[in-house]
């Protein structure tokens, strides 16, 4: 009888790459915010239904979930974190660099573009 | 009479006078397959603009558009009538898909103010169709500035009730659509009285199928795209994004559209939705809408291959010969 090994499950988190922190750090400082958190959602619309939403807030919104991670906190609506549960926020930089890119275990499809996705 | 709007007949004196009525003066209907739900809060509009096919961000107060819902594969899901009356949106869809439509609007709203709320129980809509239909609608409202244009609604009351009146023409004909709040007694009495006839089912739907409009459930199905469903006016291909943009618009930029819904007429019983269209021996399309028009004149709708440019095909095992002509 063989076995295959199980593909280990994402966290049922939201994580965020050293390199992701350090451009959020950044845009923190130039918009004059250092200390604004990160607040993570997704809203409907794009080519594949469901776009994501990037935000440098004071604080989180009434039933916002909460993770610390790397110095930032990252508040996530509760409808939005069942789209982005297990989602690693990086950042993709240089020349053909994408910004911000969300690595969702979640997305089925993606529009060409990279910045909506279908579930 | 009842006044409600379940129920309605296939013909009220019968299917040849009830198309002659339509087709020459002016009629009312009860529009039993329509959908409506209110969409409230202050970004109703921008949602929908977001995840359905029309430019419907610039919508002002009391204008009407079209737009179709679709899939993320650009699919049908359906075609929503939008009336924007400021402090909400009205949109009309086909009942049988109501629930699903408002079940994604629903989905695709996260942190939005926007709440559904369906009235369709609550309203009663007509519809006022026929050349004479604007000289009828002078008559009811007794002031010609009560009575919208194309593609404009008014939100007025008829003996102190709320009456919203939309002019859509979408059959290509004058079409007024009244919807009346259901604790309304008097609009019923009202039209009426205007002497006008109502129709039933079956001419209205010889009328459809002649005019060319697709409906939910026969045109209107995820098996199809909405260019090939002749919706291009309800598409804007400039907007940007919206839920299935990206196959919607490669296909028109690249001329990728297979099929395209066309009018068919023939002289034989037999011919259900679903037959095949051939040309030869090859299937070419299908049959999507039909309906008997006189003993022997049947009409119907179907998709046939693109470019095909026949003017005559043959339809179903029996294969019926039938006549194409172009939906316009």
């Amino acid at each position: 009888m063989t076995t295959t090994e199980r593909k280990p499950r994402p966290p049922l988190t939201i994580t965020i790459s050293e390199n992701a922190a350090e451009h959020v750090r950044e845009f923190a400082s130039k918009a004059g915010k250092p200390t604004a958190d990160l607040r993570v959602a997704v809203k409907g619309g794009g080519c594949s239904g469901l776009t994501y939403i990037l935000d440098l807030v004071d604080g989180p919104e009434e039933d916002d979930k909460t993770i610390e991670q790397l110095g930032i906190k990252l508040h996530v609506p509760k409808k939005s974190y069942v789209f982005l549960a297990g989602t690693m926020l990086d950042y993709s930089s240089g020349l053909n660099g994408k910004g911000f890119v969300f690595n969702n275990p979640n997305a089925k499809t993606t529009c060409g573009c990279g910045t909506s996705f279908g579930v | 009479m009842t006044t409600k709007t379940s129920g309605m007949p296939q013909f009220y004196v019968s299917v040849e006078q009830d198309y002659v009525t339509l087709s020459n003066e002016a009629a009312l209907a009860y529009a039993t397959n329509t959908g409506r739900f209110w969409i409230h809060g202050k970004d109703a509009l921008d949602l929908l603009n977001r995840i359905s096919t029309q430019q419907l961000a610039d919508v002002k107060k009391n204008e009407v558009s079209f737009t179709v819902q679709t899939t993320n594969k650009g699919r049908i899901i359906d075609f929503l009538t939008v009336t924007n009356l400021g402090d909400r949106l009205l949109v009309f869809t086909a009942l049988e898909a109501k629930d699903s439509v408002m079940d994604s609007i629903d989905f695709f709203s996260f942190d939005e103010d926007v709440k559904l709320e369906d009235c369709t129980a609550e309203t009663e809509l007509y519809q006022l169709f026929g050349d004479e239909a604007s000289t009828k609608i002078i008559s009811l409202l007794q002031d010609e500035s009560h009575v919208p244009d194309i593609n404009q609604a008014k939100q007025i009351s008829v003996s102190n009730e709320e009456v919203i009146i939309i002019r859509t023409d979408r059959v290509k004909i004058p079409t007024y659509e009244i919807l009346a709040m259901n604790s309304s007694k008097s609009i019923h009495s009202n039209l009426t009285g205007l002497g006008l006839p109502f129709v039933g089912t079956k001419a209205l739907e010889i009328f459809r199928i002649e005019k060319g409009i697709p409906v939910f459930g026969s045109e209107l199905t995820e098996r199809f795209n909405p260019i090939e469903a002749g919706l291009s006016h309800a598409i804007s291909f400039d907007k940007g994004c919206y839920v299935g943009q990206e196959v919607v618009a490669r296909l028109n930029t690249y001329d990728k559209v297979k099929r395209q819904l066309i009018r068919l007429n023939w002289n034989k019983p037999g011919i259900k939705k679903g037959d095949d269209i051939f040309s030869g021996d090859q299937k070419i399309g299908e049959v999507t809408s039909c309906a008997q028009k006189t003993h022997q004149n049947f009409v119907g709708l179907g998709y046939l291959a693109r470019n095909s440019n026949l003017d005559e095909v043959t339809i179903g095992s029996q294969r019926v010969t039938a006549k194409v002509s172009k939906n316009q």
